[in-house]
Parts: structure tokens; C-alpha cells; sequence
């Protein structure tokens, strides 16, 4: 089994002294998979508003 | 298959083929400019003129890191591809990765000594990722290995 | 003989399979994403030689080939759209791009963090680096070539071709750390043993990260396209009948 490589939290936060450079890519990394899991969300809200309105104008 | 849809086929491996070629011709053209640093065998023969700017790439050579007798931050180290050397010195903040036999890129320009004075010292990291104790293991069954080789070498 | 290809392309197909396949898939995705990162981030022992910092390549190595898988697959169905017609393959390479850019800034952004303790810089112009930097600017060039038409269909074509155009920069990628000397490393290759170079300690949970990050794609692709879908086919009977029964949520 892998062992966990760091002895505290504090010791795991700071990364070897590389946790600007670590925890820096990896915000970025969940900051842009977060935008790409809302997005399609907002996106299919808006379409089916769009379309529904078309269908009821074409009703009229 | 439909001959609109052949066309079309033969369209699209046109632009695929086209591109490649022209693209193809472009990096030929300019593959020596495409490199990133020139090596010492390079320099060596010639390719770089003194005083001119540009980025030398090796190793640096076991045990040829010097930085005693040296004034504040100076170091001086030979950078070679194992057939040619070339000095080099610097003055500044090295990268943590600098270390005798990883590879290295300098940026500078050869003074008129042929010692290559350099501005800035990048680390030159290898494709091999492993835990200290991996590294220890591949050494030990290395030296093995050439203890072994050399004992057959002795003993024909 | 080609009739399977068109029944594959339809959309209401697409978007009727998808359903079903969706939730689990992003289960799936989920589980393999935070397997893959927890691991790589606290179970690897440091790398010899650049300590924890190396852990920046579970995120930098898969994202890397993800990119350029994405824009494989983009060009494919380019090539469909623009050889067999199919409506579905364009939307799908509509979808890819606005993914793929995100790949490759996330590749570039990581490597650029993990440059600068590693090399000693945040960024130099070297093959891989400025090839990787190029494929960014065509899935940028690509989503902005096509909003730039007024006609949808037009928009389409043009898009196309840049994807095929592009497919040049691939190999290029590729190849850079060999063709030419560059700053950045050659590919690695996967050790089997544990008393190899990049042993299956150190790959397995990039392995993980890479699969979740395939599924990730895939799951975000089908919820874009299927958006898309909505939208082109609205004309049609299925897409209005689904709109008007009250069981779809917005």
C-alpha cells in the first residue's frame, strides 16, 4: 500500500517549499475544471428557455 | 462511394497533405534556428562567433564545479556533450536542479578566451521521475553489473 | 454501405444513448479524478532530484496529451463533417474546442509553474514549448473563425479546414524534444519494475488522473453537444415534444 509521504498537514501544505508552484497549478487545474462543470449547466438553461420561447411565438 | 463524397475525401487529404508539405518545408528551412542552444562539439567547430549571444547546452562535468577562491556568488564549471568542453562562468543564483553530471543551458556569449560567460544558468532535467531510494537501488545494481563486466573483462 | 455511418450521425440517437450513459460516466470520472490526484499529491514519494514539485506532472502530463488528443478527435470529426455531411460530427468539433483550448492553457500554465523551480524559468521559447503555445492559438483561431461568420453553415466549412490545417502541428509536438535540442525533457518511458527508471509507483497515479481526465472530457463534450443538439434540431418534432412535456427540467 502507498504510505502518505508527509509526516503533518502543515508539512504536506508546504510542499517541500515549492507550494506556491504545487498548489499554484493545482488551482488552476480546479478552478478550470469547476468553470467546465457550470458552464454546460448555464448553457442548456438558456437553450432550452430560448427554444421554448420560439415554440410558444410560433404558437401565436 | 458516392463520387461528391470521393471529392470531398480527396479535398480534405489535400489539405492534409498540403499543409504537411509546406509546413514540412518551413521547419527544414529553418532547423538550425529551431534549436534551443548550441552544444560544445558545436562550438567547437566553429558555428558561433565570439562575442555573439547565444545559449551552450551539456552536461555539467563531474567534479569540475568550482566555487572556492571565487568572489560572492561567482562559480566556474566545464559544460560538456562528452566530446568537447567547454568553461564556463557565472555570476548570480543558480537554479536548485544545478548539479555535477545533470544537464545545463547557459545563456552568454565566449570571451575572447573561449570561456563562455554566462548571464543566466538554466537546469536541464531528464525524462526520469523516481524516489530517492529507487535512484539508490538502479546505482547499486549498476555498479554490480559493471563489477561484473569488469571481472569477465580480467578473467577471459 | 455507408448508411451506418449516417444512422450513427443522427442526433436524437445521440441524444437519446447519451442519457442514460451520462450520470455514470460522470460517477466514473469523479472517482478516477480524485483517486488519481490524492494519490499523485500525497501517497508518491518525492522525486529523487526535484522533490515534491514533480508532483505538478499529474496534472501537466495528462492535460498535455489530453490536448492533443482532443484535437485529434476534433479533426476527425472535421473530416467527417466536411467529407460525409454529418451535421452531429460538426457539433461535436464545436463542442471539442472551447475543451481543448482549456487542456492546453491548463498544459501550458502547469509547465510554466513547474519550469520555474525545476529549469529555473517560468517559460523559454524552445520547440515543445512554442509548438504547445501554437496549438492554443489554433483552438482559439478555430472557435473565433467560426463566430466570426454570419452564416452558421459557412462558419462550419472554414472551421473545418483550420482543424485539418492544423492537424500539422501534431507531430510537431511530438517530435520537437527529438527533431531539436530543447529545454524540456524527452517523453518518458514507463518503467515496469519497481526498480526502474519511472516505476509503476510513480506513473499509476498519472494513469488514473489521465483516464479521469478522458472521462471528464467526454462527459462535458456529450453535455455541450447535447446543448447543441437542442438547439439545431429545435425544428423537430422529437426536440419540441421534449420540450413541451413538463418533465425536463431547465
Amino acid at each position: 500500500m502507498p504510505q502518505f509521504q508527509f509526516d503533518s498537514l502543515g508539512d504536506f501544505l508546504s510542499m517541500g517549499g515549492d507550494a506556491f508552484f504545487v498548489w499554484g497549478a493545482y488551482a488552476f487545474f480546479a478552478v478550470s475544471m469547476i468553470w467546465h462543470i457550470i458552464q454546460p449547466g448555464m448553457q442548456r438553461r438558456k437553450v432550452i428557455r430560448l427554444v421554448r420561447a420560439r415554440m410558444q411565438r410560433d404558437q401565436q | 462511394m458516392h463520387p461528391a463524397r470521393k471529392q470531398k475525401l480527396m479535398i480534405v487529404l489535400f489539405i492534409l497533405l498540403g499543409s504537411m508539405v509546406t509546413v514540412g518545408l518551413i521547419l527544414v528551412a529553418f532547423n538550425e534556428g529551431l534549436n534551443v542552444f548550441f552544444t560544445p562539439t558545436e562550438v567547437a567547430e566553429g558555428k558561433v562567433e565570439a562575442g555573439q549571444n547565444f545559449r551552450i547546452g551539456g552536461m555539467v562535468k563531474m567534479g569540475s564545479v568550482v566555487k572556492e577562491g571565487l568572489e560572492g556568488t561567482d562559480i566556474e564549471f566545464i559544460a560538456t556533450d562528452t566530446n568537447k568542453d567547454v568553461s564556463v562562468r557565472y555570476t548570480g543564483v543558480l537554479p536548485d536542479l544545478f548539479r555535477e553530471g545533470q544537464g545545463v543551458v547557459a545563456d552568454g556569449y565566449l570571451d575572447e578566451n573561449g570561456v563562455f560567460q554566462a548571464t543566466q544558468i538554466l537546469a536541464k532535467h531528464d525524462e526520469n521521475y523516481m524516489s530517492a531510494e529507487v535512484k539508490s537501488a538502479l546505482d547499486a545494481g549498476e555498479r554490480k553489473q559493471a563489477e561484473a563486466a569488469m571481472a569477465a573483462g580480467q578473467t577471459p | 454501405m455507408w448508411q451506418w455511418l449516417y444512422r450513427l450521425g443522427s442526433p436524437k440517437l445521440f441524444y437519446d444513448m447519451t442519457t442514460g450513459f451520462l450520470p455514470w460516466l460522470t460517477i466514473v470520472t469523479y472517482f478516477l479524478l480524485i483517486v488519481g490526484l490524492v494519490w499523485g499529491l500525497g501517497f508518491v514519494p518525492p522525486d529523487y532530484q526535484m522533490g515534491d514539485n514533480f508532483r505538478i506532472a499529474y496534472i501537466h502530463i495528462p492535460m498535455s496529451v489530453g490536448a492533443m488528443g482532443i484535437y485529434a478527435m476534433m479533426a476527425c470529426m472535421a473530416a467527417m463533417h466536411m467529407i460525409w455531411n454529418i451535421k452531429l460530427a460538426d457539433l461535436v468539433a464545436r463542442s471539442c474546442a472551447a475543451l481543448g483550448a482549456t487542456y492546453c492553457a491548463l498544459s501550458l500554465v502547469t509547465g510554466s509553474l513547474w519550469g520555474k523551480p525545476t529549469w529555473g524559468t517560468y517559460w523559454i521559447w524552445d520547440a515543445r514549448l512554442t509548438s504547445m503555445l501554437i496549438l492554443l492559438f489554433v483552438f482559439i483561431a478555430i472557435m473565433a473563425l467560426r463566430s466570426a461568420y454570419d452564416s452558421e453553415n459557412s462558419g462550419s466549412k472554414a472551421a473545418s479546414v483550420l482543424t485539418l490545417v492544423g492537424v500539422v502541428n501534431l507531430p510537431i509536438i511530438h517530435y520537437s524534444v527529438v527533431w531539436w535540442n530543447t529545454l524540456h525533457q524527452g517523453d518518458s518511458i514507463l518503467g515496469v519494475s519497481s526498480q526502474s527508471a519511472n516505476p509503476p509507483e510513480v506513473w499509476s497515479p498519472a494513469f488514473f488522473v489521465g483516464l479521469g481526465l478522458i472521462g471528464f472530457f467526454f462527459q462535458a463534450l456529450i453535455r455541450r453537444t447535447r446543448n447543441e443538439i437542442l438547439l439545431h434540431e429545435r425544428r423537430s418534432q422529437w426536440v419540441q415534444q421534449l420540450l413541451t412535456s413538463k418533465q425536463l427540467q431547465e
